[in-house]
């Protein structure tokens, strides 16, 4: 069947038929499919149509796809609308002279929208792209921006999200600039925004997870203390994002100068702690104070845990564990495991592979 | 081995991205598995940190291609009878009897079913022996189940219909007796069950073929589409929305999420869990 005759059938009363030829349009992927696609889209009843155009269209690598889509984010159908985006998402850094366009459009969704398609492309411009919209009149445009920041793309990215961050007046402006910070901030920053919130105390409640996020890449050791003192009181819904904190923390600076107070904390916490992955993580935290003896114990008590995960942590914060005794415990226990994932974490660890 | 001990807040973005993508639900207690899974990737790809290697899994990976090796890693190839019985149980107790209420009105006695990527057998047997276990009239109805795969060597197994413990674990003990006869430490699959089993090489990838697979009432895909990068996994997909007649049904993984992929069909609650049908329209 030629070209001309495929397009024809997209009209067919079939469903079965139209979702062919969508498919067989796409597969000849020539520009001559495009217009016919779009034209179809548009009135297509079919949900399994539409969604066989839109497969269609990716198919096609011709510029025209991308024009016609970033019309259709102007579709009142959201369906329309949401399809049209990931078709502009999966044509990568082809699309950047279209988002230009848009992110200088009157309509403010249509910005908005330019900001989504960023979302899932990586091209260099992006820092450029983030600036415009960071830059927007829109608030919804400027927090889409914010929370698209993922590196420091420019310059000049990081002082523009600072400054949102500590100026900006609408709460949910400060967050998404926030959680940028915890992303791409640095010292300088993480100095900044404790001039703004001096403690974790006087920190509103819907900004702690990024500021616990930015102490733990940036904080001194000076900040311990309020670290553990916020660890030990904080609600269980912000205790992931302080151990995370603390993670941070261990990993860039170590524990040597930790006191020992902080490891008991831990360990008195151990039990009460109900989720497994949060039980994980404060195994392998404690397989940082390798140097203490009731340290060692606890993680060899661990290891004989009903809980599989346990033992996992366990065997994880051992692999850390510089204690003479650590090999032989795991030996012992791998004696005993019937896990098969737990006996190979054991054999990956005493072979020295699981670090 | 590079240990990637991602953070509480990389393994919830891991477990929310790969749900997104894959459709595959990880819970809390899976953090050592994904980590040392993300560990392999990262060594494969050269990256020290989690968060890269996050980052460039949500937005570095356009084609899907290592979304595609992760799942090669945190998924198998295992297969067996009866697994995910609650799914099949969903099907016996509530889609079944739908459809076949609905044919019998139409006084359409047919039946066809599709296992899709079924391997060396164990699914489409076990179809077979539910419907013969719950569906007494079936010697009045024209039932046909086709079990299809690309792997020569799985489809020779499924033809043989001789199967080891492994993959009999899960069937229980009264179907042992009615639907196998026991081969030294084996079990061979009873004729009357492999009377029901239509086996042929398809590649899910092969549209021309694909396109012949028409007027199925259920299609049965668990645990293949997972393998498939996201434009195949679309195309199969819309093959497998074709090939099912309005009010059919689609039975994926039961953590795969068909939703994700389209939403043509229609989700539907039956029982603990939820089905895809071709809309009656």
């Amino acid at each position: 069947m030629g070209l001309e005759e495929t397009i024809l059938q997209l009209s067919s009363l079939d469903e079965c038929e139209r979702i062919y030829a969508a498919e067989d349009i796409g597969l000849a992927g020539c520009r001559e499919g495009v217009d016919p696609l779009f034209e179809r889209v548009v009135r297509e009843p079919s949900q399994a149509v539409r969604e066989a155009i839109f497969a269609a269209l990716a198919q096609i690598p011709d510029d025209a796809v991308i024009q016609r889509a970033a019309q259709l984010l102007s579709s009142d159908d959201p369906g329309i609308r949401n399809q049209a985006l990931e078709l502009l998402q999966s044509r990568g850094g082809a699309v950047v002279p279209e988002l230009r366009l848009l992110l200088t459009a009157d309509d403010h969704d249509l910005r908005k929208f330019a900001v989504d398609v960023l979302s899932r492309i990586d091209t260099p411009e992006i820092g450029e792209l983030l600036e415009i919209a960071l830059g927007d009149k829109d608030l919804n445009v400027v927090i889409a921006a914010l929370e698209n920041v993922r590196h420091c793309h420019t310059p000049a990215l990081r002082q523009t999200v600072l400054q949102h961050a500590l100026s900006g007046e609408h709460p949910m402006l400060v967050l998404a600039a926030m959680e940028a910070l915890g992303r791409i901030g640095d010292a300088e920053c993480y100095r900044r925004i404790r001039e703004r919130f001096p403690t974790l105390e006087a920190t509103p409640s819907l900004y702690l997870r990024p500021a616990l996020k930015l102490l733990g890449a940036n904080g001194k050791n000076g900040d311990l203390l309020e670290l553990r003192n916020f660890l030990t009181a904080c609600e269980s819904s912000l205790r992931a994002a302080s151990l995370d904190a603390l993670r941070n923390f261990l990993t860039r600076a170590g524990a040597a100068d930790i006191p020992d107070v902080w490891w008991q904390d831990l360990l008195a916490r151990l039990p009460e702690t109900t989720s497994a992955a949060e039980r994980y993580q404060v195994l392998v935290l404690l397989g940082h104070f390798g140097h203490c003896q009731q340290v060692f114990e606890m993680l060899v008590a661990y290891l004989q845990s009903p809980v599989k995960v346990d033992r996992l942590g366990a065997i994880e914060a051992l692999s850390k564990n510089r204690h003479e005794d650590a090999k032989s415990a795991m030996c012992s226990r791998l004696q005993l495991e019937g896990d098969p994932e737990v006996r190979q974490a054991l054999e990956d660890t005493l072979r020295g592979n699981g670090q | 081995m590079s240990s990637a001990q991602l953070s509480l807040e990389q393994y919830g973005r891991l477990c929310r991205l790969i749900y997104d993508r894959l459709g595959l639900s990880f819970d809390d207690k899976k953090i050592h598995f994904l980590s040392k899974r993300v560990s392999t990737r990262m060594e494969c790809l050269s990256l020290d940190e989690p968060s890269d290697y996050l980052m460039r899994l949500a937005y570095g990976d356009s084609s899907g291609a290592e979304m595609q090796a992760l799942a090669n890693l945190i998924t198998t190839n295992e297969t067996y009878m009866f697994r995910e019985y609650e799914q099949l149980e969903a099907f016996a107790n509530d889609c079944l009897p739908e459809v076949v209420a609905r044919k019998e009105a139409q006084g359409n006695r047919s039946l066809r079913i599709w296992s899709a990527g079924c391997s060396s057998g164990e699914e489409a047997y076990t179809i077979a022996i539910i419907l013969q276990e719950v569906f007494p009239a079936i010697a009045d109805w024209d039932v046909q189940i086709v079990a299809t795969d690309v792997d020569e060597q799985r489809l020779v197994m499924a033809v043989t219909g001789v199967y080891g413990e492994r993959s009999m674990k899960n069937v229980p003990p009264e179907y042992l007796v009615r639907h196998f006869a026991r081969e030294g430490e084996n079990w061979r699959v009873a004729p009357s069950t492999r009377s029901l089993v239509t086996i042929r090489n398809l590649n899910l990838h092969d549209r021309p073929q694909m396109r012949k697979m028409r007027t199925f009432d259920f299609i049965f895909c668990r645990n293949v589409l997972i393998y498939f990068d996201d434009a195949s996994r679309k195309t199969a997909v819309d093959h497998f929305y074709n090939a099912l007649i309005p009010g059919g049904f689609l039975f994926l993984g039961h953590s795969e999420s068909a939703g994700r992929i389209s939403s043509a069909f229609r989700l539907r609650r039956m029982g603990e869990h939820l089905v895809y049908m071709r809309s009656n329209v």
